[in-house]
Formats: C-alpha cells, sequence, structure tokens
C-alpha cells in the first residue's frame, strides 16, 4: 500500500511528526468527553485532508475505521461494566408493547462511555495511520538516527523493512508451490502443518539472503567509518518548529485538563441531562 | 585504532550476525501478518487459541534459531528489540510502545535465564526452558495492561470462554509455556544443522 502513495519531500520531519503525534495522544488520553473526543477526530480527519493522500487510500482506510468504529462501540455497550456514579439513565430501545423481546434497552451512561471510548481509539489510530502513510520508512530511520540510535540498529531496521515483503512473498511462493504439489494447507490442522513445510525452506533462504546482504555491507564499508554519512539530512524547517510550538500547546492543554484547572469533562453529559 | 561502532553492545556482532537477526524478524513480521489475516476466518474462540500456539511456535522458533546460529550473549533481547522497535516506527502508537516494552521483558528473562545458566543453550531442553520463559511474562504483562486500555475486553473474554480473566490469563500462559518449550526445541535443533550447514 505505501509503495503508491506519493511521499512528499517537503512534508514535516519525521522527529516533529512522532512528538506531534505523542502530544496528540497525552491530550486525548486525559480528555474523558465524548463531544471534545468527536471534535478530536474531526480533526484528525481534516488533517488526513490537509495530507493530499489518494482518495484511493483514504477511503480504503475510512473503511476499516468505520468498522473498527462499529466494533468498538458494539463490543463496549454490550460487554460494558462501567459503574456509572451518578443515576442510570435506561433508553429504551425495543418498544415496551412488543412481546417477549419489548422493554429491553441499555443505560445511556453506558452508551456515552461506549461513544467516548470509541471516538478516543478512532482519533489514536487516524492519527497512528497518517504518520505512518505520510511518512517513508527510510525517513523514519533516519529520524532515528537523528535521535541518537546506534547505526547497527538504524541499518537493522532498514534492512527488516526491506524484508517483510519479501518475507510475505517468498512464504506465498512456497504456499503455491505446496498447492501445485497437492499438499493441502486447508483446515486448522493443516494450517498448522503447512507452517512446518513452508518453514523450512523459508529459512535456508532466508540465510543465504542474510550471507549475500552481509557480504555487500562488508564490501560497502558498513561499520569503516565513525561517522557514515547518509542520502537524506533532516533539517527543521519553519514549519517544523510551527508544529513544535503546536506540540507544546498540546501538551500544555493536557496538563490543564488533568490538573482540572477548567472542566471540560462534562459536557456532553450536560448534554446527555437535557435530551433525556 | 578501535572506532566508536566497535564499542559498546554491537561490538560483539559481526555484519553477518546483525543482518541474520534483522531478516528473521523481517521473516516473524511477514508471516506473523498473513497469519493473523488467516485467522479471521477461525471462529473467535478458537482463533485465540490458534494464534497462542502459531505464534509462539513462529517467534520462539525463530529466536532460537537465531540464538543458535549467532551464540552471543544479547542476541535474543536484540531480535526481541527490533521486533517491538519496527511496530513502534511503522506504527507510531500507544499500543506499539506497550507492545514495545512487552517485548523487552521476556528478551530480558530469557537472556538473564541463559546468562545464569553459563551461556546459550547447549542442549534442547535449555533452549526449550528459555523460550518458554517468554509465556511466562508476556501474557500477564500484555493482558494485564489490556485492563487498563480496553477494560471492555475482560468482560468480552468472560463472556466468550465462559472463565474469568484471571484464568484467561493462566490459560494463555500454560499454552504458551507448552508451546513455546516446544518451539525452543525445535528452533535449537534447526539451527545446530543450519550452523553446521553454514
Amino acid at each position: 500500500m505505501q509503495n503508491s502513495l506519493n511521499f512528499s519531500s517537503s512534508s514535516l520531519d519525521p522527529r516533529v511528526k512522532l512528538i506531534a503525534s505523542m502530544s496528540f495522544l497525552m491530550l486525548i488520553s486525559t480528555i474523558h468527553d465524548a463531544l471534545i473526543l468527536f471534535i478530536s477526530f474531526i480533526a484528525v480527519l481534516c488533517a488526513w485532508l490537509l495530507a493530499k493522500l489518494p482518495i484511493k487510500t483514504v477511503s480504503y482506510f475510512l473503511k476499516s475505521i468505520a468498522l473498527l468504529f462499529a466494533f468498538m462501540f458494539l463490543s463496549s455497550t454490550v460487554f460494558s461494566r462501567i459503574a456509572p456514579k451518578e443515576r442510570l439513565t435506561f433508553i429504551e430501545v425495543i418498544p415496551a408493547v412488543i412481546p417477549i423481546i419489548g422493554g429491553s434497552g441499555i443505560y445511556a451512561e453506558i452508551l456515552l462511555a461506549s461513544i467516548t471510548f470509541s471516538f478516543r481509539t478512532l482519533s489514536l489510530v487516524s492519527m497512528a495511520l497518517l504518520v505512518s502513510l505520510t511518512t517513508e520508512p527510510s525517513r523514519m530511520v533516519s529520524a532515528l538516527r537523528k535521535l541518537r540510535c546506534p547505526y547497527e540498529l538504524t541499518i537493522m531496521v532498514i534492512i527488516t523493512i526491506r524484508f517483510i515483503p519479501l518475507a510475505i512473498e517468498q512464504w506465498k511462493k512456497l504456499a503455491a508451490v505446496a498447492n501445485v504439489r497437492g499438499i493441502a494447507t486447508s483446515g486448522i490442522i493443516g494450517r498448522i502443518k503447512s507452517i512446518k513445510r513452508l518453514f523450512t525452506p523459508l529459512i535456508i533462504h532466508s540465510i543465504r539472503r542474510s550471507m549475500q546482504l552481509a557480504y555487500s555491507l562488508d564490501a560497502r564499508g558498513f561499520r569503516a567509518t565513525k561517522n557514515p554519512t547518509t542520502m537524506e539530512n533532516l533539517q527543521l524547517g519553519s514549519r517544523d518548529y510551527l508544529m513544535l510550538v503546536f506540540s507544546v500547546l498540546l501538551v500544555a492543554l493536557s496538563i490543564i485538563v488533568l490538573l482540572e484547572v477548567f472542566s471540560i469533562q462534562n459536557i456532553s453529559v450536560e448534554l446527555l441531562k437535557l435530551v433525556v | 585504532m578501535e572506532t566508536e561502532q566497535e564499542k559498546g553492545f554491537f561490538k560483539r556482532f559481526a555484519t553477518f550476525d546483525l543482518v541474520v537477526i534483522a531478516i528473521f524478524v523481517g521473516v516473524w513480521y511477514g508471516v506473523q501478518q498473513i497469519w493473523f489475516i488467516g485467522l479471521a476466518a477461525i471462529p473467535a474462540p478458537l482463533s485465540w487459541v490458534v494464534s497462542v500456539i502459531v505464534y509462539e511456535l513462529l517467534a520462539m522458533t525463530l529466536v532460537l534459531l537465531a540464538a543458535t546460529i549467532i551464540r552471543k550473549g544479547g542476541t535474543v533481547f536484540l531480535i526481541f528489540f527490533l521486533h517491538g522497535l519496527l511496530e513502534v516506527v511503522l506504527f507510531p502508537n500507544i499500543f506499539s510502545v506497550i507492545g514495545l516494552a512487552s517485548d523487552i521483558l521476556p528478551g530480558a528473562l530469557i537472556e538473564a535465564f541463559f546468562y545464569i545458566t553459563g551461556g546459550y543453550p547447549n542442549n534442547s531442553l535449555k533452549a526449550g526452558i528459555g523460550a518458554c520463559l517468554r509465556a511466562v511474562v508476556f501474557y500477564p504483562f500484555q493482558l494485564g495492561l489490556l485492563t487498563i486500555t480496553y477494560p471492555e475486553y475482560v468482560a468480552f473474554v468472560e463472556f466468550f470462554f465462559g472463565v474469568p480473566y484471571g484464568v484467561f490469563i493462566v490459560l494463555n500462559v500454560i499454552v504458551g509455556v507448552i508451546f513455546g518449550f516446544v518451539a525452543g526445541i525445535i528452533g535449537y535443533r534447526i539451527g545446530l544443522k543450519v550452523k553446521e550447514a553454514i
């Protein structure tokens, strides 16, 4: 999916993106109001639009996000064990006039808690997705280098990222070969047994690749110099500094909310009381 | 003259060792993705058990396989750390940070076990015991954290499996220990053969 994306060279520095997403995460973790969390989610969606991602990608992930929301909301509503501090407001979903199943419903407070939880998770997931989709893995690795991560570790991360699709491709090829030879891989037992058959050639192939890659790295002077140069040198621009200031504001707001300097926690509860 | 890169933790590893670790983590991550997509076809309570078994077999076989080939202190920890770090790099969020923490803990515990018992395994039994230690810390930590990050999950599990959440964690540990042990032995044996071959 990521290959089809056009990673803009003028996008924010990955370090700044990480800091901003963590600040945002901190803020949404401190807020327990459904309405504010909904606004946060809309804000993330606006950021998605600003990122100018391909429509196909956006629609694919929006569908996944909608499914996630439905699952989260339903499971939270059905399985929630949150004990509301205040009185429970019962909302009748099926009218009492209907025989047998009539009169059943849900508690408004639990419904509100489910919406709150779902929007918090949605904001979190969509923010993380936005960071992953707009950042080329190699830029993320460069960010790790800038954050003083050991050179060997960053190289290992690059190799691993590069080899994940290759491992998947190899696994699928081996599975196809097994199918052609008439080896059944259907059913749970068949699937587990198939791992054993596919695993050995996959490992042999991986070891061969490792040897070739190790020779190539050594030939290119891996670990030969104290400070190896990189293809791209990350530099903070004016937009990055602006985003950093914004992140600091988000953190400050989180602290304010945490310390309950002003109460913004009960807007949805007050609205609910008005409605019900 | 010793360069900066030659100092510290990574000094002990040759380029080949680092590449093997990186590629094996890639295989672990890739196969794990294929498997978890496939799990959607299996009914929920059963898919959980299958995922524990498959994950344990896949992960610990690869870890012990790499450890047997490389046989240098810190290999297991590095594999787990790289796996956790990869999730943070590819999908940065609070759950991947928790994932990193829950990868570091078993890595450190297995390393400590090997260190205390006189180095990396030289027999199947030690490899198996070392491998099964992952389940001892991973499941209580990961499932315990879910009670904070996703409280509804507790009720979901109790409803679906019909057992208290504590019992569910213990069951996970038991299944994980059994299959971790098996995976450790398999990984060690394959590792020996691969080491001979290369």
